[in-house]
């Protein structure tokens, strides 16, 4: 065990060294807008979108809000994270592929893009071919969707899936009843943002009592230089429906820091099910923290409905800083909210992330396992609040939160709140922090198991409980991601 | 952070003039401690008492306090020290003053500055007395010393100073009883733990009046040296405890305990913080509470491991009971790790008796209230029987029969 420190430390260093394997640009010619944010902007992207008056207003609205937000300085500072102030004047607002496409057929995409997509490992084409489980995808690249897969068919069961520019005006009713309504636009700093410049994003609406026969997907990547990506993403699973909802990320390898701030809205009725499914590998910048997506994220669903049950599942391991706490506001009686994460953070990388489960109604459950892995310079807090109404009576929670160190120079926290106001709840919370057993690792390595491949398998394992929860194709993908996180960084 | 102090700005020229006043009638003191004075009601103006938009202060609010005039109480800062335990080492701070002001002053100068603390900055603007326990390298305490902070009369305040230092390999058990009252009690001591020495404190806050008790506590611990500390709060309107620990010698050990009983609208409040400066160190803390009514309970304990503390072994654990329709209890166990070769751990439960082992309990023919009863102790006898004496627990015997008696049936 003498040596273990040495290759521990070049182990480290060649993890490190190792290049963003998705750090390509796209050369397309694209639509921008120039940047800045004023109401010229948003006027733009709205007008850019022929979009109806009430989504403008809502903009306009959200733009009031946000800029008085940055005159009273209410950018959150309460995170563990630090970074140089963003200079929101800075930034593209909109900036989308030339070639407009309304597409119907996947051959018509430019070729460009799909080799873009190819080289991710996502061909689109591929995924069409996939007999067994069925994917359907909406890439959306940078601002614009470019298409759509298996439209058609999840059309014959009345499932509405494809870009939230499209279902603004093909269902505007229910664009309209449901947008802000789990994260109002005055919600937070950088939802207020997104509100007011959201340029595309994904809509999903599964009918009463459809069990959504595949997996829906969409595949974000932002490209251009010096754009922000503002997606928003909506949900909605009526009466008795189920839908596992899958969201990959990756960005190309950039020296300045470009901001991703989306939100994402879930709404599940009486007895429906969502089930969202995230894989985030955004370019986590460089080992002197150069670069990177600043990853500063609102999710939420709501639980309205009795009996109704969203499970958030995220495998973290992009972004140079994220700020993200994907949560469950449980209003239905009998709802479940689950929370399963791994968060990894390499490098200079960053990551404030953890979940808030509201209880509100009876018997409401909630369970929230976190694994960290933090390595190299890596700073990772687990920030999360359990909170039990006065009107909760039964509730039940239960956390879990893990981490895990590899090297002397990461840091992991946690940061928990828990809040009960009712006397019927039970309520419990976690957490360890640990390094690789040395015992384990002897373990391995005596049956003849690579130190690399022990650290691998450990990690893998300590991991188990959240991946599981993955989709299968997710999962193996996962893994991977892990994998190559990894590679050689040993506690 | 923001443009605006998040505090409550009313009544802080009342404490200037105050402090005026009792500065004023003592223009012989030495310079440095009047300084001192001076400096410290210029921090508290600063800062004024904390607004719930602080982070440490977010579940406790004290508009209550901060929109009251207090008035001294009497002497307002005295401690008093219980003959039997006649320790050499033990008298007042005014003694001290008089006969040995320098080391005092060197002292004070060692326990930490806490500018940031509005309650210790209020505290240091009227010092003037309170208790120094001080035991020579290898002295032992054999019995414990007990001091008490005489009740605080309605709308008065009381703000005693205690400063403990117990040189290499020295023993003794420290009692603290802070009799309440109707006023506001404003304590802040210091512990100086040297190598190889070992303290053991009790601090027992029983109030039967709707007073209000703030304390900070603060323990510097050197090599090898242990630190046992049992904080017992019971009664009062608020109370709200700031302990912090800091690990400063390889090998030493803390072990924090306490037990919180809540009843009516009351309110307890502990934090705790243990920092893990050095290698070789371990931390475990314990803090269970029992809410009954519509009482509020409030938990944060900060472990923070600093790089290369490594070889840490923090343990911490906050279970609740609630009891009561309208009791809330908030806990907030925090780790921040630096140190990668470390065994940290925290939990926290909220709950209530479990119904499996009162139907275990009445169907052996225990009356539902005896099992009641019965349950409740054995929650509380982990932090009651690990007690050094027994006045205490005693004392939080009779407070838990209250509380159970003012729980009714409900749960």
């Amino acid at each position: 065990m003498s040596e273990a420190p040495e290759s521990e430390q070049s182990q480290l260093e060649r993890l490190a060294s190792s290049e963003y394997k998705y750090g390509f640009v796209t050369d397309i010619d694209t639509d921008q807008a120039p940047p800045g944010l004023n109401e010229d902007v948003v006027r733009l992207i709205s007008a850019k979108k022929k979009e109806p008056k009430w989504l403008l207003d809502f903009r306009l609205k959200a733009l009031a809000r946000f800029q008085e937000m940055l005159e009273e300085e209410t950018e959150p500072t309460w995170a563990k994270v630090s970074y140089p102030k963003i200079d929101y004047q800075d930034i593209i607002y909109y900036s989308a592929p030339k070639q407009q496409p309304a597409l119907e057929s996947l051959d018509e995409v430019d070729p460009e893009l799909r080799r873009t997509y190819d080289k991710l490992g996502i061909s689109i084409e591929e995924q069409k071919r996939i007999s067994g489980v069925k994917v359907a995808v909406d890439a959306v690249f940078d601002s614009v969707s470019v298409a759509t897969t298996f439209k058609a068919e999840l059309e014959k069961q009345g499932i509405i899936f494809g870009s939230f520019t499209d279902a603004v005006h093909e269902h505007p009713e229910l664009v309209k009843e449901y947008l802000g309504s789990v994260v109002p636009y005055s919600d937070n700093f950088f939802a207020t943002l997104n509100s007011a410049v959201f340029t595309d994003g994904s809509f999903a609406y599964v009918p009463k009592g459809v069990r959504c026969p595949m997996e829906l997907s969409t595949y974000f990547r932002i490209n251009a230089a010096g754009t922000g990506q503002f997606e928003r993403t909506l949900v909605i699973a009526d009466e008795g429906s189920y839908v596992s909802y899958l969201e990959g990320c990756t960005a190309p390898q950039r020296d300045e820091n470009q901001l991703h701030a989306a939100v994402v809205e879930l709404v599940a009725l009486d007895d429906a099910e969502i089930k969202y499914s995230t894989v985030q590998n955004w370019y986590p910048g460089d080992e002197n923290g150069v670069g990177g997506i600043y990853n500063f994220v609102t999710k939420r669903g709501a639980c309205r409905g009795a009996r109704s049950k969203i499970s958030w599942t995220q495998v973290e391991t992009g972004s140079a800083i994220t700020w993200k706490y994907p949560s469950c506001l449980l209003q239905g009686d009998d709802s479940v909210g689950e929370f399963y994460s791994v968060a990894m953070t390499n490098r200079r990388q960053q990551a404030d992330t953890g979940t808030k489960m509201i209880h509100l109604g009876k018997n409401t459950r909630s369970t929230i396992i976190s694994k960290g892995i933090s390595a190299g310079k890596g700073e990772q807090s687990y920030r999360g609040l359990v909170k039990i109404g006065p009107r909760a009576e039964g509730a039940r929670n239960y956390s879990q939160c893990d981490s895990l160190l590899l090297g002397d120079e990461c840091g992991a926290h946690t940061f928990p709140y828990l809040e009960v106001k009712n006397p019927s709840a039970t309520v419990e919370h976690e957490a360890t922090t640990s390094k690789i057993g040395e015992d384990q690792l002897f373990y391995c390595r005596q049956r003849g198991i690579s130190e690399e491949d022990a650290i691998s398998m450990i990690v893998n394992g300590f991991c188990k409980e959240v991946l599981s929860e993955l989709p299968m194709e997710f999962a193996v993908e996962a893994q991977a991601l892990l994998g190559v996180s990894l590679e050689g960084s040993v506690g | 952070m923001s443009r605006e102090n998040p505090v409550y700005r009313s009544r802080i020229e009342h404490y200037r003039e105050l402090q005026q006043r009792f500065s004023g009638a003592r223009s012989g003191d030495p310079a440095w401690l009047r300084g001192l004075r001076d400096e410290s009601i210029a921090h508290f103006a600063e800062r004024g008492f904390p607004s719930t938009r602080l982070e440490e202060w977010r579940y406790t609010n004290v508009a209550a306090i901060a929109g009251s005039d207090f008035e001294l109480d009497g002497d307002a800062t005295e401690i008093e020290i219980e003959e039997a335990s006649g320790s050499p080492g033990v008298r007042s701070l005014k003694d001290a003053l008089a006969s040995d002001a320098d080391s005092v002053r060197a002292r004070l100068a060692r326990a930490p500055e806490a500018k940031d603390r509005s309650f210790a900055q209020l505290n240091s603007a009227f010092l003037s007395d309170g208790a120094v326990v001080s035991l020579a390298a290898k002295e032992v305490a054999e019995a414990p010393i007990q001091l008490r902070v005489p009740p605080t009369r309605a709308g008065a305040i009381r703000l005693p100073r205690l400063l403990v230092e117990l040189a290499p390999e020295s023993r003794a058990t420290l009692v603290l009883v802070c009799g309440g009252g109707a006023g506001l009690t404003n304590l802040v001591a210091d512990f100086e733990v040297g190598a190889n020495a070992s303290l053991e404190i009790v601090l027992l806050q029983a109030s039967d009046e709707p007073g209000f008790q703030v304390t900070n506590l603060s323990a510097r611990l050197g090599r090898d040296a242990r630190f046992r500390s049992h904080t017992l709060s019971a009664g009062g309107t608020l109370v709200r405890n700031d302990l912090d620990v800091v690990l400063a010698g390889e090998g030493s050990e803390c072990h924090l305990r306490g037990l919180f009983l809540g009843r009516e609208q009351g309110l307890v409040d502990n934090h705790s913080s243990v920092d893990h400066a050095v290698p070789h160190c371990s931390s475990h803390e314990l803090y269970k509470g029992i809410l009954a009514d519509r009482a509020k309970g409030v938990f944060r304990g900060r472990v923070l491991v600093r790089p290369d503390a490594q070889k840490t072994d923090a343990t911490q654990s906050n279970p609740n009971l609630l009891l009561g329709a309208g009791a809330e209890i908030d806990t907030k166990p925090q780790l921040e790790i630096y140190a990668d070769d470390v065994k940290c751990s925290h939990g926290a439960t909220v709950g209530q008796l479990e119904p499996d082992a009162l139907f275990y309990l009445q169907s052996r023919g225990i009356g539902r209230d005896e099992a009641r009863r019965m349950l409740l102790r054995a929650f509380a006898s982990e932090i009651l029987e690990a007690l050094p004496e027994d006045s205490a627990r005693d004392a939080m015997d009779s407070r838990l029969d209250a509380l159970l008696a003012s729980a009714g049936d409900e749960s």
